[in-house]
């Protein structure tokens, strides 16, 4: 099998009859977009998400699974080609607010929303003295609408986390407690055995058991968005949920037993937490998570683009 | 739900963090359309990543208002858990109202045939009266999911965003039983569109949905039904019609003068069972045979 040397500044000859079908089918010339500039883009997504020294067959099935048509827009958007930005504008204008209205749930924090994209997406900043659009970044791994969403909920995400963190200095410096000590969670000081034992059992857990998990303990998301993200029907996500927790039990004092505690300490000691967990439950869910979780800006997010 | 030990919800959210996946890996996460490896990191990173978690909910495309729960990110979970159980009241007053006007139409019904003589000729099935329990509902406010039936049996077959179902056997007075979905099963099947473009049929009123295999890969992004007329449509100019409400299926190629239809079709919409137009990327498309030739305009 030949290897194909994505790093080498262009895609190989042996890929020209695919590229040029992927161009016609793009209608990236319609749009503005000349060949050798569509083949450039091609060659870039092939670096980003290909290992060096991928076969040629692994490159011709990522560029044929793109949003070809998609991608050639947005890129012909991105280089300022006008009549790309006409399909756009008509396909995605009024889409773009609603997306924005459905994520912000208030009107004017979704137009302010919106019209932020909008200034990305033409380009209103410039890197030396290049118009840079966010249109540039889109790769076609998925539709440019879903890219759009995600944008714009990424964007939302970002602007929340903000916002939380000035109301909370504002609301601290009102009460003159800005330089007090922080304030400590009342989480229960947990054994070192009963962390390394449930440490133990969630890694053991399958990536999809502990997003699930994630999603529904930490997140407080219903069964049925964690369903969709998921594809599968709410009821396997609320069966999931079941045998996930009685197992984790399960497991967590099977752990513990083995590492010398008698089975009424294990169970003690996951008891003492469940007991908190009730105590605690209206506060916990009312709480925002630790502000260190979460990136400190928005390169944190977009930081791999 | 099963509470979960705190300890456990604790070392949850103190696994390690990663860098970020990017927006166009979170998208394709999403709409499925990662292979399987990339599709186990993203989600790895799911896992321990509250903020890519919420992004990938937020970026889901909307629900039907029956179907939409709403959630923000941990502002205010008690409004929307309140709501919830307004929209369960809503529902149980409204099935309630529904079922007082029924029983209150029988019994006016016993009293009138115990008084007038029996009738001969047939009623006509479009005669007031001669339904009752859709003519209660009829006269009561519906409920959101009411209202959706209603506005998709009322209107003209358009083509509908994914996820959006609808009764496929559409009559012509399907107008008429808008508001009794809920008390009386359709004849006929429904269709929907999944978020990552499977054409999916009920043929239990909305209770259960299969999948219909039309073509590997097609990803199907608009579907319309006129009553035994279905057509669906989708990426790279994909396009299948079926005249026999679903059991068989044929791709139509629509193309004019040698060029032939290669974007997306993003809308379907059929007056009757021979004209329609669809709209793609590349323009909009006229039939005025049933898709056996196409005008571009």
């Amino acid at each position: 099998m030949p290897k194909l040397e994505v790093q080498s500044g262009e895609l190989p000859a042996e890929l020209a009859s695919l590229v040029a079908e992927l161009y016609a089918k793009s209608h990236a010339g319609e749009l503005g977009l000349p060949l050798a500039q569509f083949s450039g883009i091609l060659h870039g997504i092939a670096v980003k998400y290909l290992p060096a020294g991928s076969s040629e067959k692994d490159t011709r099935v990522l560029l044929a699974s793109l949003r070809i048509e998609d991608l050639a827009l947005a890129h012909a958007c991105a280089a300022g080609h006008e009549p790309a930005w006409e399909v756009f504008l008509t396909r995605f204008r009024e889409k773009l607010y609603e997306v924005a209205a459905y994520i912000a749930r208030e009107s004017s924090a979704a137009r302010e929303l919106a019209d932020s994209l909008y200034a990305d997406l033409y380009g209103m900043t410039a890197r030396d003295g290049q118009r840079v659009s966010k249109l540039a970044s889109y790769t076609g791994r998925g539709s440019l609408e879903g890219w759009l969403r995600t944008v714009l909920a990424q964007e939302y995400v970002n602007r929340y986390r903000k916002q939380r963190r000035l109301v909370s200095l504002d609301e601290e410096s009102e009460e003159g407690v800005q330089f007090a000590a922080p304030e400590q969670q009342p989480l229960p000081a947990a054994e070192s055995r009963v962390e390394m034992a449930t440490d133990e059992v969630l890694s053991a857990l399958a990536p999809e058991d502990r997003f699930v998990l994630a999603a529904y303990y930490l997140d407080d998301q219903t069964l049925a968005q964690i369903a969709r993200t998921l594809k599968v029907h709410e009821s396997t996500i609320s069966r999931k949920l079941d045998k996930l927790a009685k197992s984790l039990r399960k497991q967590i004092l099977a752990s513990l037993v083995r590492r010398g505690m008698s089975r009424r300490q294990a169970q003690e000691a996951l008891e003492l937490d469940v007991r908190d967990l009730r105590v605690n439950i209206g506060k916990t869910l009312s709480q925002e998570r630790p502000a260190a979780a979460f990136p400190k800006n928005k390169a944190g997010i977009e930081g791999n683009q | 739900m099963n509470p979960l030990p705190q300890i456990v919800r604790q070392r949850l959210a103190a696994l390690p963090g990663e860098s970020h996946p990017d927006s166009n890996l979170l998208c394709a996460f999403a709409e499925k359309s990662l292979d399987p490896h990339e599709n186990e990191q993203v989600i790895s990173h799911l896992a321990v990543c509250s903020d890519c978690r919420t992004t990938v909910v937020l970026a889901q495309p909307e629900t039907p208002p029956s179907e939409n729960i709403g959630w923000i990110p941990s502002a205010t979970p008690s409004l929307w858990a309140g709501m919830r159980w307004a929209v369960w009241a809503a529902c149980a007053v409204v099935v309630g109202v529904a079922l007082t006007l029924y029983q209150r139409e029988q019994t006016i019904h016993s009293q009138i045939a115990k008084t007038t003589p029996p009738i001969t000729q047939p009623v006509p099935a479009n005669e007031k009266g001669s339904v009752p329990v859709e003519d209660a509902a009829r006269s009561t406010k519906p409920s959101p999911s009411k209202e959706l039936a209603s506005a998709e049996e009322n209107s003209a077959p358009t083509a509908l965003p994914a996820r959006a179902a609808f009764a496929g056997e559409m009559k012509p007075d399907a107008g008429r039983t808008a508001g009794a979905l809920m008390l009386s099963k359709t004849s006929g099947p429904r269709w929907t569109l999944t978020p990552d473009g499977v054409l999916e049929r009920s043929l239990d009123a909305g209770k259960t949905w299969a999948p219909v295999a039309i073509a590997a890969n097609a990803s199907f992004r608009v579907v319309t039904a006129l009553g035994s007329d279905v057509w669906v449509g989708g990426a790279a100019g994909a396009l299948y019609h079926s005249a026999d409400a679903g059991q068989h299926w044929e791709q139509v190629n629509a193309s004019v003068d040698g060029s032939a239809l290669t974007a997306d079709v993003t809308a379907i919409e059929f007056s009757d069972s021979r004209h329609g137009k669809l709209t793609s990327a590349g323009g909009t498309w006229l039939t005025s045979d049933a898709g056996q030739t196409w005008q571009k305009q």
